[in-house]
């Protein structure tokens, strides 16, 4: 269940579709987002799921989304 | 007996299953039962027996064909009395479950048969009281309570999110094609039982007559008892209310059914869209406490009379993202349209996708991103720590579009 849900958040977020959410002044998304693909990716020995979580990680690297939170997942 | 026995623990499932078939037609018409029920013998020969082997047997093959053979018993040895009955339906409600492991493993014919075999107790055994006008059955039969019927409704529900997969791929399919099928017999025994609402609902707009409803004094002379009488006669009434299909129970349902509506297998929202078209067009009995009946109806193109191709992609989800606006359905909807979005099978990870960015891009064209909020905050945040992070929806509420 988790591969194709984090398929389709690669989709909605490379699209452009998920903006809104994740530029939202309070961020509540943005930082869930991370502590939960952070949560999924420690520990976790899953080739195709790790890469999954990296391709959702890296769609999240732009300059007008970027965030502490997201360098810290990236650097760690 | 015997061999019959030896058949259903056979590898090959045809052979289990003439040996159900097989084994229903022997008890049937031999094995005779007292007005007392069936001798301890007996009892014990066949349905203490077959429970035990499905509790805690090793070997799955013979799990299996017990486990259908609990549901092919005849009514007069399932349910003389409410503790058979009762052990009978936990035995499969446990065996049903996702979580039940057969000699340390899963097994997924077990949980299929499980509930194949629940819904056939439910259709065997009938629900609610019996009515005076019926012959009375000689050997007794204990028909299914509230109790056992919220019982049964819960353990399809919890069928209905079985996603396993072993090496054969998404194996916990069968038990959610099963349990729907189930869910809409049960539903349709459960509206029949219940006597707090009409079964069956005339069209009035098409009739040619038109409806007038007769003076009240006219009316009086159909009631049996006089006005004098009425509070004795709302007591025997209230006695015999018996509700077993509400509003939860129709919601429940429903939501479940749009999930697999959305799903990424062609067979699985076949069978949902099948399900979902008898529920919502049938007359008699008609189902009731359906939200946006009229809504849901024309947005399915269920009132058109042409018959959908439920497992063609490019039709199914285009129709569903109509009906994903209806808030009571949005969160199954999109929980299962995920699957569907992120699955391997082009063709239906292309259709699905166009309509879910299609629904997007309404939604932000029309500035209506709150939704696309709550999307955000309860449906893929749910989905992705499940158990860390409770659901939060926004709650405020929406306009219809």
């Amino acid at each position: 269940m988790l591969l194709p849900l984090l398929f389709t958040l690669d989709e909605l977020i490379s699209h452009g579709y998920l903006d809104e959410l994740l530029s939202a002044e309070n961020g509540t998304f943005l930082s869930s987002l991370m502590a939960c693909l952070e949560s999924e990716a420690n520990g976790c020995s899953d080739v195709k799921r790790l890469l999954a979580i990296v391709t959702v990680a890296l769609s999240l690297l732009r300059p007008h989304l970027e965030t502490v939170d997201i360098v810290s997942f990236i650097k760690g | 007996m015997d061999s019959v026995d030896a058949c259903l623990v056979h590898p090959k499932e045809e052979i289990q299953k003439s040996a159900t078939k097989a084994l229903n037609a022997l008890l049937t018409y031999y094995f005779p039962v007292s007005v007392k029920g069936p001798s301890s013998r007996l009892q014990s020969r066949v349905v203490d027996k077959y429970i035990s082997t499905v509790q805690t047997e090793d070997n799955p093959a013979a799990t299996r064909g017990f486990s259908l053979a609990l549901g092919s018993l005849p009514a007069k040895l399932l349910a003389p009395n409410c503790q058979i009955l009762d052990s009978v339906i936990n035995c499969l409600c446990i065996a049903s479950k996702k979580t039940t492991l057969v000699g340390g493993e899963g097994d997924a014919e077990t949980r299929r048969n499980a509930i194949i075999s629940l819904v056939n107790v439910c259709t065997t055994v009938g629900i609610g009281k019996t009515s005076s006008s019926e012959v009375v059955t000689l050997p007794p039969i204990y028909r299914l309570r509230r109790k056992q019927t919220d019982q049964v409704c819960t353990a399809l529900l919890e069928a209905m999110e079985d996603y396993n997969t072993d090496r054969r791929g998404d194996v916990g399919s069968w038990s959610r094609i099963a349990a729907m099928d189930g869910l809409e017999s049960l539903s349709f025994l459960s509206i029949k039982a219940t006597t707090t609402f009409p079964h069956s609902c005339g069209d009035l707009s098409s009739s040619e007559t038109p409806f007038y409803v007769p003076a009240f004094q006219k009316r009086l002379d159909f009631l049996p008892t006089p006005l004098e009488n009425v509070d004795s006669l709302s007591k025997t009434h209230k006695e015999e209310r018996t509700v077993f299909f509400d509003e939860q129970l129709c919601s429940s349902v429903l939501c479940a059914l749009m999930k697999q509506l959305a799903e990424k297998l062609d067979a699985v929202r076949c069978k949902a869209g099948e399900c979902l078209e008898r529920l919502l067009t049938s007359s008699s009995p008609r189902v009731p406490f359906v939200p946006y009946r009229r809504i849901l109806v024309q947005a399915l193109s269920l009132s058109s009379g042409q018959v959908t191709n439920w497992s063609d992609p490019a039709l199914t989800f285009p129709l569903l993202m109509k009906t994903v606006n209806i808030n009571d359905f949005a969160e199954p909807i999109l929980s299962g349209i995920v699957v569907s979005v992120g699955g391997l099978t082009e063709s239906v990870s292309k259709s699905s996708s166009t309509a879910l960015f299609e629904w997007i891009r309404g939604l932000r064209s029309a500035k209506a991103t709150s939704k696309l909020f709550r999307m955000g905050e309860g449906e893929f945040i749910m989905s992705i720590t499940l158990q860390l992070i409770e659901c939060s929806l926004y709650s405020s509420q929406y306009m219809f579009s």
